[in-house]
């Protein structure tokens, strides 16, 4: 139940959060919005900016490589993040009940999260590396089989994927987690007596009451999957091909080691108003179903 | 009463099923962790020979860290910044999560998804900008600068997340609470954090991980008095190749502080003080 | 407090905790900063360069404390990824502040930085140095890494290069290959997958490494990117030719997965004994033959790729326009650009830039393949000529060689045939050409005819 607003009160608890977003994150913005609409590199320092309306948008809409790219952003993402809440949602689980051992195992987990983002590409190239990579290795003494994981544009994907994966389930479980321990008790005190089942228990009682999160865990997580630069720069730089290019890799690479601001600005603009198209869609069905 | 014996063994299989693909999968997780630890110990002449496990362990990439290129100050100065803006945006971002779950005002929703339009945009857009207005300020490479960029960039998403954590809490404890006098600040002090104290204990790790884990700003606003451990691990990767054993050396040694702080953090992700011993039963 | 009694006792100390760390990170933090921002340190003579951590720099590293006792002046080294390098160096030249007195600079940026007017020139400071003496330089590496052809002027010195050569293994190659035919055929009959052995450990991943190596094949078929006036050439019947043989190499007689191989991949798989030839940096060949770093130690030649004409990559030495200590970082330009301190780190296994290192007999003799070095770097090219987008050219060629190479796999899987895919392959640097050629129009190049100088020219 919500109740009526005592003024003072809403703008004593969102001011200092509102003070900081409007100051420190409004400039960029505009500076950005602004920019869209002119052409200018980086390297012309000291030379005007070159006003030219809304060609850069234009020039994006056509730009056959910006929507493929789009795709293979929506493939990742997507992919990630739903095998991240699915096996997220299982160790949170597993870990929510007691056992000996369970806080350092919680501590552990989120091990594959603190790797700083540059070292995980690097790393797994090392261990997938066909002829010398562990888990190839591994693979070809049960199997007799050498797997190469970069060759086409699919197991490229998928592996990308992988990684995520493993990069991203400490934050998956983390958030379920807490979120299984602010579940209230009693629904599960009470269907316990009545003798339901686990199951029965985490279909109707568990996963009912955790869907709001669970729902914002997949938005949030979604979101950073569309950001994702470093992971695809230092596994796959976008190939073969075109085939894991994603659009923050695209915008990324034109704004910031080309220099073309306007285009990139333009670039990033785009990218962010179809990103919040899709979230306004998500946000209103998804999240408002979810809280019943 | 067969059917409950039934259900009792099938429920045994079931659940050794799942131990066992649970376990398969911390295994996936930890397999790699694995491999990086080992491969710290490993002298040069072995260190990219991957699958050898025989040999002498040695410390040379532990020492080559600690005096040549020395890991300290990256580890201090990313504990600092990581540990200032999680608190900042936990301090500033769940009073304003409870004000979007508990008050009703025009515009609410709409002021909510804004704010999560910042976590929506391509950070490399906004960082020459961001860079520029703090050059003319003089203010980069402090920590100051870093602290406020990551405390922007978390703040989107501890908003979002508390909110969802606030709301799982039901409404009739406050309720009673404000009928019985006490002032909203008050009932948000004393009620409603220690009940959301799971969340908030969640959501202040994962402010710390994404900023112990940013690299672009870190690289781009921060030189020679702030170094970020992303920026100096990121060193290791050459044109002649990724020196392999200094960078595992390196990623173990700067995961401790963190995993101290998340041991110490996690046990209050648990559930709190039922709502039994709230009312008074 | 009645029913709330029991909560109000045991949140007090949480609070007070939470609000003593608050208190004290920002304590922290203003007192650090403080520090920074307004008490300086006792201003001591230092100077700080950025660069790249490689052999080079420890090279560097172990002699600069000569300089430091000639001159007072302190050193200090930031090394940083080449990946980051780009984006990081432009942020800096941007911000009111310098923080780097020297710098080094890839080819592929010199003209950027220098028309940005982002790098001090460096003729009068060339005058008062005649022992420098700048004609000793390599004119390949010259007019990559030292004037600028534009306007004439000298911006860089020559660091160092990283010209592409042949390696091969001794016990398994008698004569290195001379043509790419040979060099594929020889890859081919050697390589045995059954016993995880292959031809060539090919670093065929989309951007940089695949032109760095490909490139290779174009030269050696007589192709090029540019012509001498900086129209793209690259849709040449030679290049397709050249990919074409490329792709059979990285799928026939390369590893599985060389398609998405980078340095350490290939390196890798050639020093643990499991190719007989890779094409990489010149002076790869101390790290192929160091017991330390390879399993196949003293295995290993060198000797120019196939065609005779190689990629050439170089770095040189640059001082920012906000260079903070000028005269300082001149000093040490003076010091490390001196062919006795190149000679220094040639014998430690620098590898050189001008021709009195080359031929000197002490370098020679410590290292008896250093004339073949010397032919490599002599007959090498630049992947693109000194102009503001470079690095965006050499991405885009990265794209459409890797899928030119996607190509010829649909023709290794029977999915096209030999004549559909070469016309493919032609339509791809078709693109490439034509995207070089708009971006190089909008940066200016065509609004005159311009020549460059003698080591670009029919490749």
């Amino acid at each position: 139940m919500i109740r009526d607003p005592r003024k003072k009160y809403i703008i004593f608890f969102l001011l200092p959060s509102m003070l900081i977003l409007c100051v420190v994150g409004l400039f960029p913005f505009f500076y950005v919005l602004i920019l869209s609409f002119h052409q200018y590199r980086l390297t012309w320092w000291g030379k005007p900016w070159i006003f030219v309306g809304l060609d850069n948008y234009r020039y994006i809409v056509d730009w056959d490589r910006y929507w493929k790219s789009a795709l293979n952003t929506i493939i990742f993402a997507v992919g990630s993040t739903t095998l991240e809440l699915l096996i997220g949602l299982a160790l949170a689980l597993f870990l929510s009940r007691e056992f000996r051992g369970r806080g350092i195992l919680r501590t552990l987990i989120i091990i594959p999260l603190l790797i700083p983002p540059v070292s995980i590409g690097l790393m797994w190239r090392f261990l997938l590396h066909p002829l010398l990579g562990l888990i190839p290795w591994i693979f070809k003494s049960f199997t007799g089989v050498t797997l190469s994981f970069f060759e086409t544009g699919s197991t490229a994907m998928l592996s990308l994927i992988l990684i995520d994966t493993w990069e991203w389930l400490p934050f998956m479980f983390l958030v379920l987690l807490a979120g299984l321990e602010s579940l209230p008790k009693e629904p599960f005190e009470a269907a316990y007596i009545d003798g339901a089942s686990r199951w029965q228990i985490f279909r109707h009682i568990t996963l009912p009451l955790l869907r709001p999160v669970m729902v914002v865990a997949f938005l949030l997580k979604l979101l950073i999957s569309l950001k994702v630069y470093d992971l695809i720069y230092t596994v796959t730089t976008g190939g073969p091909g075109h085939t894991t290019e994603t659009l923050s890799y695209l915008v990324y690479r034109e704004t910031f080691a080309y220099f073309w601001m306007g285009k990139g600005a333009a670039m990033a603009l785009l990218y962010e108003y179809m990103i919040i198209v899709f979230a306004v869609v998500f946000v209103r069905y998804a999240l408002l179903k979810a809280r019943g | 009463m067969s059917s409950r014996k039934n259900s009792h063994i099938g429920s045994k299989i079931v659940n050794l099923a799942i131990y066992i693909v649970l376990s398969l999968l911390l295994l996936i997780i930890f397999l790699p962790i694995v491999w990086i630890i080992i491969t710290s110990f490993k002298p040069e002449y072995v260190v990219r020979r991957p699958n050898v496990w025989m040999f002498t362990p040695t410390l040379e990439n532990y020492i080559y860290i600690t005096s040549i290129r020395p890991i300290w100050k990256p580890v201090l100065d990313t504990f600092i910044v990581a540990f200032s803006s999680s608190v900042l945006s936990l301090a500033l971002g769940t009073p304003a999560a409870y004000a979007l779950a508990r008050y009703r005002f025009r515009g609410r929703d709409d002021l909510a998804f804004w704010i999560l339009t910042f976590w929506m945009s391509p950070p490399v857009a906004f960082v020459i900008p961001f860079f520029l207005i703090f050059d003319r300020l003089g203010l980069l490479d402090t920590y100051f600068v870093l602290i406020l960029a990551h405390t922007l960039f978390n703040l989107p998403f501890v908003i979002w997340l508390m909110r969802e954590y606030i709301r799982d809490i039901p409404h009739e404890i406050e309720e009673s609470a404000l009928i019985d006098g006490y002032s909203d600040i008050q009932v948000f002090m004393k009620i409603t954090l220690p009940l959301v104290k799971p969340g908030m204990v969640a959501v202040g790790m994962l402010a710390f991980i994404f900023s112990w884990t940013e690299f672009l700003y870190s690289l781009i606003l921060t030189s020679i008095h702030v170094r970020h451990l992303t920026v100096e691990v990121s060193s290791y990767w050459t044109i002649a190749g990724v020196v392999l054993g200094p960078m595992t050396a390196a990623i173990t040694i700067s995961m401790i502080p963190a995993l101290f702080l998340a041991f110490f953090l996690q046990r209050h992700i648990v559930r709190g003080l039922t709502l039994g011993a709230v009312r008074g039963r | 407090m009645g029913r709330y009694g029991v909560m109000a006792s045991t949140e007090t100390p949480k609070k007070k905790l939470i609000f003593a760390a608050v208190i004290l990170a920002i304590i922290v933090i203003a007192g650090v900063s403080a520090y920074y921002l307004i008490w300086k340190p006792a201003a001591e003579k230092v100077i700080r360069i950025y660069m790249e951590d490689m052999v080079e720099t420890e090279y560097l590293e172990q002699i600069l404390p000569e300089f430091e006792e000639e001159t007072g002046i302190k050193v200090i080294i930031e090394k940083a990824s080449y990946e980051v390098m780009h984006e990081k160096l432009v942020t800096v030249f941007t911000s009111a502040k310098g923080y780097y007195d020297v710098i080094i600079v890839d080819n592929p940026w010199v003209a950027e930085f220098a028309e940005a007017g982002w790098l001090i020139p460096l003729d009068d400071f060339l005058q008062e140095h005649p022992e420098l003496n700048v004609n000793d330089y390599l004119l390949s590496l010259w007019w990559t890494v030292g004037a600028y052809w534009k306007d004439n002027k000298t911006y860089m010195l020559p660091w160092y290069n990283y010209a592409l050569a042949l390696m091969y293994r001794t016990d398994i190659v008698s004569e290195p290959p001379t043509t790419w035919e040979d060099f594929y055929s020889l890859a081919l009959n050697v390589t045995n997958p059954d016993e995880d052995f292959y031809g060539v450990a090919a670093q065929a991943r989309r951007g940089y490494k695949v032109v760095e190596e490909g490139l290779n094949y174009v030269y050696g078929f007589g192709g090029n990117v540019f012509d001498e006036h900086l129209k793209p050439i690259i849709n040449s019947t030679e290049a397709v030719e050249a990919l074409f043989l490329y792709g059979l190499v990285v799928w026939k007689a390369a590893p599985p997965g060389a398609i998405n191989w980078e340095f350490d991949e290939a390196f890798d798989a050639a020093q643990s004994g499991h190719a007989a030839m890779m094409i990489t940096y010149n002076w790869m060949i101390g790290a192929l033959n160091n017991p330390n770093k390879s399993a196949t130690a003293d295995k290993w030649m060198v000797a120019q790729v196939p065609g005779g004409f190689a990629v050439l990559g170089a770095w040189g030495w640059a001082i920012p326009h906000n260079s903070p200590h000028k005269d300082l970082a001149f000093q040490f330009l003076a010091w490390v650009a001196h062919p006795e301190t190149e000679k220094k780190l040639a014998l430690m296994g620098h590898a050189p830039t001008r021709k009195s290192t080359f031929l000197d007999s002490e370098v020679n003799s410590k290292f008896p393949y250093m004339q073949t070095l010397y032919k490599v770097v002599n007959n090498s090219l630049p992947i693109v000529p000194p102009v503001t987008v470079g690095e965006q050219i050499v991405h885009i060629l990265g794209r459409y060689f890797s899928d030119s190479l996607l190509i010829v796999k649909d023709y290794l899987d029977g999915k096209i045939t030999e004549d559909q895919a070469k016309s493919q392959i032609m339509s791809k640097l078709t693109a490439a050409a034509q995207e070089i050629y708009d971006i190089m129009s909008e940066e200016g190049y065509y609004t005159e005819v311009f020549t460059l100088p003698p080591p670009w020219g029919p490749g």
